[in-house]
């Protein structure tokens, strides 16, 4: 897979952690409602949509989802398949996503993950069709 | 409270620096090009003005426009970024406008935009988006993710809402390339089009992959250059040199979607609620709409506001662009001009300045024959930012 290397930075360290450990986290409050990591696709989100809890923390998650959305991105030198996924906890993500052919995802398919780690960089989540 | 508002204030003026692949200078400097120009057209002089509203591209500037004029004592500067709300700012900054006009807070206020992104040596703009919205180095954290996935800047995130509505309502590529084609029919009439050579379906599905499935032609233009609006009361408005465009309603929505279950992403956009304001404001129905201007970021973002603004049904907006209704001598004429697709791209003032051209009667061959009213749109981020406008070309009486 040609993925570019990512770096943690504080936010994220627990779910690289998780990562590295072949794991899937996701963000859950003290209620119990698990939210996106990010506002959109912008800063860290830092209060539960739901119940505005901010005792929020990274737990593991079953790594299922289904596939919301999908594109091929074309770069200078490369194409990227690059997805929105839903979590079946509910939250979305965008991810990587490895299929041999594009033309065969399904919107509302079923997706699994699995973990890979381009040198110099840690550890992603890459879905497939389960 | 809002009859009081509606058409209390209209549109006078407007003025366009050169546009498009022209180079050598400066945002503020064709700023400066665009509001000497609307004030002229206007009949008015700078110091008639004493308020002024600004909206940025993608070069991070903080001239302000009354700096670079010299203008004293304004009553209101203000200044809408490239995120917040983007390419709503224009709506925004005509609502704006009409607000403090009838406070009394000013009395002519002029709102330009500016934007320099293109350089002669063709540097790419995605290059420009990624230095403004990167600190630099290899992408960190949860955006690290989507970066390294190839998901950079607007163009992916708006090809995956475009799948979403693709696979929700059966809606084609196709279809969006008779958005492409119709909007350069209306370029071809267009002396300030930077595109006027027609197209076909074939030549929008032979143009080359951006993000699938949006291709080349789905994708708006780029250009350097500026457009500025004078805006007074519609009691001055009557002595000036133009016809007026009165400001008869206006709305905004920002959906604010949960990236979770349930989102309506790619689905349903803001436009839904914006438009219904704008309309009850105006005290019309979405049939009584003559001419469209959609902020036409993609073929997908018209294709969206068709529906959500109700001309036609929910996910019918592909079919009802396949039959050409959208083109010359279509039933739904819409983005006159040819967008910023075919056009220009001055973000919010594409559609604005066009808006306004028709509701005068002034379009000449393009000039679409039911112009009581236009319907003018923005749109900020990818959908998260919508506003309207319902503009006419009469006095309430």
């Amino acid at each position: 897979m040609n993925l570019e290397p990512v770096q943690r930075d504080d936010f994220s360290a627990g779910f690289f952690d998780a990562a590295a450990a072949g794991r899937l986290a996701a963000r859950r409050c003290d209620q119990g409602h698990y939210l996106p990591a990010t506002q959109g696709y912008m800063g860290p989100a830092i209060r539960c949509p739901h119940c505005r809890s901010a005792a929020i923390e990274w737990v593991d998650v079953s790594g299922e989802a289904t596939l919301v959305s999908w594109t091929v991105v074309h770069l200078k030198d490369a194409t990227r398949l690059a997805g929105l996924v839903e979590l079946a906890e509910g939250p979305w993500m965008f991810a990587a996503l490895d299929v041999e052919s594009p033309t065969s995802l399904e919107v509302g398919g079923a997706l699994r993950v699995r973990f890979v780690q381009p040198d110099g960089g840690e550890a992603m989540p890459v879905f497939s069709p389960a | 409270m809002r009859g009081e508002l509606s058409a209390g204030t209209a549109i006078v003026g407007t003025g366009i620096s050169e546009v498009g692949r022209v180079y050598g200078r400066t945002a503020p400097d064709y700023a400066a090009d665009a509001v000497i120009a609307a004030i002229d057209d206007a009949g008015l002089t700078l110091d008639d003005i004493d308020g002024v509203v600004m909206s940025l591209g993608i070069m991070p500037d903080s001239t302000l426009i009354s700096a670079t004029l010299g203008l004293r004592n304004q009553r209101l500067s203000s200044k809408f970024t490239f995120t917040t709300p983007g390419g709503a700012g224009a709506c925004a900054a005509v609502q704006q406008a009409a607000m403090e006009l009838h406070t009394g807070m000013a009395s002519t206020v002029v709102y330009v935009h500016s934007d320099c992104p293109l350089r002669e040596s063709g540097q790419p703009i995605s290059d420009v988006f990624a230095k403004n919205a990167a600190a630099g180095g290899s992408p960190a954290g949860i955006p690290g993710l989507s970066m390294a996935s190839g998901l950079r800047g607007a163009n992916p995130l708006y090809a995956l809402a475009t799948r979403r509505h693709m696979a929700a309502y059966g809606t084609t590529s196709e279809q969006l390339g008779a958005i492409a084609v119709a909007q350069r029919s209306w370029a071809t009439m267009n002396p300030l089009a930077q595109m006027r050579t027609p197209i076909t379906i074939e030549d929008h599905q032979n143009s080359r992959p951006i993000a699938e499935p949006l291709r080349l032609l789905d994708c708006s233009l780029l250009s350097n250059g500026a457009a500025a609006f004078v805006i007074t009361t519609a009691e001055r408005a009557r002595h000036l040199r133009q016809p007026p465009v009165y400001v008869w309603g206006w709305g905004q929505c920002h959906p604010g979607y949960t990236m979770s279950r349930d989102s309506e992403f790619g689905l349903r956009s803001g436009a839904t609620i914006s438009g219904a304001a704008a309309l009850s404001m105006a005290g019309i129905d979405v049939g009584a709409i003559g001419v469209r201007e959609l902020y036409d970021c993609y073929t997908f973002t018209v294709l969206i506001s068709l529906e959500d603004y109700g001309f036609v049904a929910k996910g019918e907006g592909g079919p009802a662009a396949a039959t050409g209704a959208l083109g010359p001598g279509g039933s739904l004429p819409t983005n006159t001009g040819g967008g910023q697709l075919s056009a220009f791209y001055l973000w919010g003032a594409t559609p604005l300045y066009e808006a306004v051209v028709q509701a005068r009667g002034q379009a000449g061959e393009r000039q679409v024959a039911d112009h009581d009213f236009v319907l003018c749109s923005g749109n900020g981020g990818v959908l998260d930012h919508h506003a309207t406008l319902v503009l006419g070309a009469h006095p309430r009486t």
